[in-house]
């Protein structure tokens, strides 16, 4: 069943699918949170505000694109976390890979421990971007959105965005290596 | 696009946490009471199915009846003013489907509980008002295009003359819905139809003001009949919005 | 839960006040308002639907003004006038589904509402038939169904019972009470019968007047010592009619026991009787209250 389907089931009073839409979309939005806070720990609390929001509001819902919607509304939640927290820049990362705890050996063990480097260093860099600048650049490389979509997620106009991205990914380049920037 | 696409890593998801954060969910829909909000095209389309087979019968009898009348009289040759006379009193008189219909409500003392329900009766006949007054619109706009064809007026004075019945015959029509004891009620609907359409071959009967001199005094009665209909449909949907004291009231 | 709150809602015609600065609250619970014709019960329950504004006072609904709310007051409330009438040539289900379309239910919903409707007023089966054919009890019993389609958090019913004949009343009874857990229920009758075993609550009307309130067993309960029951000559009967508010009213052989509420012992062979909610009704109606209401209103 694709978005709009489910859409109109809830529609129709199918509360179960609000369910089904928030597993399927749960991923998308705590990797969103994750880049634009930093702080996996407060993601998974950031995402679950995302869904709550969207249930809340979900009567009135007419959009056509529900990925961006849901997208909109973590963007939203985020900045309002940046507003209570004003932290930026200064969250621990709890690295889901920790290098140190691993025991396991040989090639495994390093491509992990490599893994872990480089998550470490585009977390850092992202968080030293503007935040709008971050914003499209985690929408389009992590969410996989389109410009289109971005500005409508955003409410910036097209060209915004792409020079939204292009300063972001131009400061992304001078902060990290080559194979940390494009993987592998 | 695909240049400066930088790959950020895939970032792992705890499960648990993440069934933690879904159960909360869950239980947020539960309690979630969902509302159906329809969009108004949705409405229009819903009030459609419900409106009377004798409305359609009769906005499709006042059509029938207009291409009937064109159709014999084109083929005489007359002068202009058989054309204009039988165009006004179908103008006077089509309105009366329409108020037929909304009377319904009132004569079939459903008027309380529709008042009572999410889209109450303002809506509701705001909704059969929109959907009739466009068909009453089309039909007069095919009348007014016929008659431009056959007689030697100009368009703003075929609108004139037809829209001039149409609106001060609306205006009565509507006072008898929300106004005396017979609100809603058949007969004297009929009645005020018949007397309506006498009324608009009284023009007819002196073709003198159908010259060019005296549109100023069409456009000037025109325009009061447009404000005073304005003013009952403002007074109508007032006093629906606050209840609709009495007019729906078995 | 929802809290409807009555804060003197008056409303006058000209001379006459048809309601007359009534303060209630409601709850989640079924609610008899009981009254006499003329009582004001119409209007009153014509007001809290919004269907008349208040000529003075406020109707709040959890905190809200409902001449606020708008529509989605509308959207809470399930409303049962007491004379309505139907399109002559809908069908059962085509009423139902008007309606439903009308308080804005998705069609689907729609559909299974108005399945699970007919079958709980005892329609299945007639859902095809034209609405002109019904009997009157069967008319009100859809008249209830449409009242129930959107699941309304506020029930109203003016005179549901009116033209159901006794079994139907029980049913109606059955299926009122059920409801009354999750909901403010207000149901308004001139027949105490009909709330006697259902309503957690009664008020008394008159004059457009809250005259008395409590739970049935409360009520009752201040009349003990009022009623009483006792064999009189047949004769004898208009004496006591006259003196005393007779509840009920039995030929027995060639005597006539007479039900009549009095302070004192109305007469020597009378036995005190268990009070309930009809003597109540005619306690609070009756023009000359006199003596007896000392008793009665000793006992709160």
């Amino acid at each position: 069943m694709d978005d709009g389907q489910m859409i109109e089931q809830i529609r129709q009073g199918r509360k179960e699918y609000l369910n089904t839409i928030a597993e399927k979309y749960y991923d998308d939005i705590y990797r969103f949170c994750c880049y634009q806070t930093g702080s996996p720990d407060q993601s998974y609390d950031l995402a679950q505000e995302t869904f709550l929001r969207f249930i809340r509001y979900v009567d009135h819902y007419r959009h056509k694109n529900l990925k961006g919607y849901l997208l909109a509304i973590a963007m939203n939640v985020c900045r309002d976390y940046f507003h209570c927290e004003k932290k930026r820049r200064t969250v621990p990362w709890d690295s889901p890979l920790n290098p140190e705890g691993e025991s396991v050996g040989g090639d495994a063990a390093s491509e992990k421990v490599l893994e872990a480097e480089r998550i470490e260093k585009v977390r850092e860099a992202l968080l030293c971007l503007p935040p709008m600048q971050r914003e499209v650049i985690v929408l389009h490389c992590c969410s996989g959105l389109t410009y289109r979509e971005i500005g409508a997620v955003t409410g910036a106009g097209i060209s915004t965005v792409k020079s939204r991205m292009k300063q972001g990914t131009e400061k992304l380049k001078r902060m990290l290596r080559k194979e940390d920037f494009y993987g592998e | 696009m695909g240049n400066d696409k930088i790959k950020l890593p895939e970032l792992s998801v705890d499960p648990i946490k993440k069934k933690e954060s879904l159960y909360k969910i869950q239980e947020a829909a539960a309690q979630k009471r969902l509302v159906y909000c329809p969009s108004w095209l949705e409405i229009l389309k819903s009030q459609l199915a419900y409106i009377s087979r004798g409305y359609w019968i009769g906005q499709g009898a006042f059509a029938g009846v207009g291409i009937l009348v064109f159709l014999l009289l084109g083929n005489l040759s007359r002068e202009d003013v058989p054309y204009l006379f039988y165009a006004s009193v179908l103008a006077a008189s089509i309105g009366i489907v329409t108020v037929m219909e909304l009377g319904r409500s009132q004569s079939c003392q459903m008027g309380e509980l529709e008042e009572s329900c999410y889209f109450n009766l303002g809506q509701l006949w705001g909704i059969k008002m929109v959907l009739s007054g466009s068909i009453n619109v089309a039909i007069l706009t095919g009348v007014i295009g016929g008659l431009s064809r056959k007689t030697d007026f100009g368009i703003l004075a075929l609108c004139l003359y037809i829209l001039v019945p149409f609106v001060l015959s609306h205006g009565c029509y509507l006072l008898l819905l929300f106004w005396g004891r017979n609100m809603g009620k058949k007969w004297p609907q009929i009645t005020a139809a018949v007397f309506m359409g006498l009324a608009a071959m009284i023009p007819g009967a002196f073709p003198g003001v159908y010259r060019q001199i005296y549109l100023p005094v069409w456009g000037g009665v025109f325009l009061i009949g447009v404000v005073l209909l304005a003013l009952e449909l403002h007074s109508l949907f007032k006093k629906l919005s606050v209840g609709g004291e009495k007019i729906c009231w078995s | 839960m929802l809290e409807l709150k009555l804060d003197r809602i008056t409303k006058q015609y000209k001379e006459k006040i048809a309601v007359d600065h009534i303060s209630v609250s409601f709850v989640n619970g079924v609610y008899g308002l009981l009254g006499e014709n003329g009582a004001g019960k119409t209007t009153l329950l014509r007001m809290i639907c919004n269907l008349l504004p208040p000529g003075e006072g406020e109707i709040v609904c959890s905190g809200i003004p409902i001449r606020n709310m708008g529509r989605e007051y509308r959207r809470l409330l399930g409303y049962l006038p007491q004379e309505f009438g139907y399109y002559p040539e809908f069908t059962a289900w085509r009423y139902l589904m008007y309606l439903a379309s009308l308080k804005a239910l998705p069609k689907e919903l729609a559909r299974e509402r108005c399945r699970e409707l007919l079958k709980l007023v005892g329609l299945e089966g007639e859902e095809r038939q034209k609405i002109k054919t019904f009997s009157g009890g069967m008319v009100r019993r859809l008249g209830i169904a449409q009242a129930l389609l959107n699941d309304p958090e506020i029930l109203i019913l003016d005179e549901p019972t009116s033209g159901l004949d006794p079994r139907e009343r029980i049913r109606f009874r059955n299926i009122i009470s059920s409801l009354g857990k999750n909901r403010i229920v207000i149901l308004s009758t001139h027949i105490v019968a009909d709330v006697a075993y259902i309503a957690d609550e009664i008020l008394l009307m008159k004059k457009g007047k809250i005259i008395g309130s409590g739970t049935p067993e409360e009520l009752v309960k201040r009349m003990n010592g009022c009623v009483w029951e006792c064999l009189i000559p047949g004769d004898k009967v208009g004496d006591y009619t006259e003196k005393y508010p007779v509840s009920n009213l039995k030929n027995v052989d060639n005597q006539v026991r007479l039900r009549m509420l009095s302070v004192d012992k109305p007469c020597a062979n009378a036995v005190p009787a268990e009070p309930g909610l009809e003597d109540v009704y005619l306690y609070f109606t009756e023009e000359e209250r006199g003596a007896y209401e000392d008793t009665a209103d000793r006992n709160l």
